[in-house]
């Protein structure tokens, strides 16, 4: 009867150890202490956001450079207009679960299509600076516009907007030429700390009046995102 | 006239000289990007394959109902046109299923089949 008991005891053990063992091996190298993985919509699939499991993998491609010319590829300061939050990588995955699934928030990858094509961030829609730098009556910026939630106002006379400005009339959320009412959540990066693409981006947003409380910066960008061996899906 | 005709000339000229660093510099920034861009290559451990990251046709699962509306309304418009001809009911049916499923196939199907039964 004892050995059987201790058998017990020990069979109990071994499985205790066992369970615990296989869950700890299963994903040793989490996102954070919560999640092992985000899933993330990508155009007509679904991608799982996971790190590199090597721990002892070190980084390949482009992002292992220390050191290009400035200018162009000057560091970029926290907050490139003040206003604007600046974001990191928990915020980019609370954003893929949240906004995103949503349709209340945008991932915009803000570089121009030849590095977009080499990688981006799951989740994220291209639109380069170029198109938001451009100028107000372009097709691309009002098409790009309007993906972000943006309605263009037909002529609005000069005694509407005093009506508006006075309160009589709702003016929150618009201006002459736009009405940012259903203005989507944004996060722009580009490739990281270096690169001025998303600040730019940014910007030119502010600009046109685009609500300062909806724009975020993920300032390290693609080469944080490789440092930390997460996922990249090529368009 | 004349007089005005002449200072036109060089005023032009002169607005064009002056303009034309800041488009240099517009063009020599793009330029240096796509150079950097041209060698570049993401960490292939962590490229994923995304025809092996569809495994079906998945419509965007997690919207609320007006999100789920215009999502179809944009990227599957043609079943949009079929599902704003639903009744109130019929379309709660609709976003329920996709709910559950996200397919679109099959909310294809069970819109096709809501309008004609």
């Amino acid at each position: 009867m004892q050995i059987f008991n201790l058998t017990k005891k020990l069979s109990l053990i071994t499985f205790i150890f066992l369970f615990m063992t296989t869950a700890a091996q299963a994903v040793d190298v989490k996102l954070d202490t919560e999640r092992d993985s985000v899933d993330v919509i990508h155009k007509d699939g679904v991608i799982k956001v996971i790190r590199i499991q090597d721990t002892g993998h070190r980084i390949a491609g482009g992002f292992t450079k220390t050191s290009r010319k400035c200018p162009p590829f000057c560091i970029q300061p926290m907050v490139p207009t003040p206003g604007i939050q600046p974001v990191g990588e928990i915020d980019i995955f609370n954003f893929m679960e949240n906004e995103l699934i949503s349709g209340e928030g945008l991932l915009i990858d803000a570089r121009t299509p030849a590095w977009h094509k080499k990688g981006t961030i799951p989740g994220s829609v291209n639109i380069p600076f170029t198109i938001f730098e451009a100028d107000v009556n372009e097709p691309a910026l009002t098409e790009a516009l309007k993906k972000l939630g943006l309605r263009k106002r037909s002529s609005v006379s000069g005694f509407v907007r005093r009506l508006e400005k006075w309160g009589f009339l709702n003016g929150e959320l618009k201006n002459d030429v736009y009405d940012f009412s259903q203005s989507k959540d944004l996060i722009l990066w580009c490739n990281g700390p270096w690169c001025g693409q998303s600040p730019r981006a940014i910007k030119a947003l502010v600009a046109l009046g685009y609500p300062k409380d909806r724009i975020r910066y993920y300032r390290g960008g693609m080469q944080t995102w490789q440092i930390l061996g997460l996922t990249t899906v090529k368009p | 006239m004349h007089r005005t005709r002449v200072c036109i000339k060089p005023m032009i000229l002169i607005l064009v000289i002056i303009c034309l660093p800041s488009i240099a510099h517009a063009d020599a920034y793009t330029n240096a990007l796509y150079n950097e861009a041209v060698d570049l290559s993401v960490d292939p451990e962590t490229d994923v394959n995304m025809s092996v990251a569809i495994q079906k046709s998945v419509v965007g699962h997690g919207f609320k109902q007006e999100g789920f509306q215009s999502m179809l309304d944009e990227r599957y418009h043609g079943t949009y046109v079929f599902y704003k001809r639903l009744s109130d009911k019929n379309r709660l049916v609709a976003y329920e299923t996709y709910r559950e499923t996200a397919d679109i196939e099959s909310l294809r199907l069970l819109i096709m089949d809501l309008l004609v039964n």
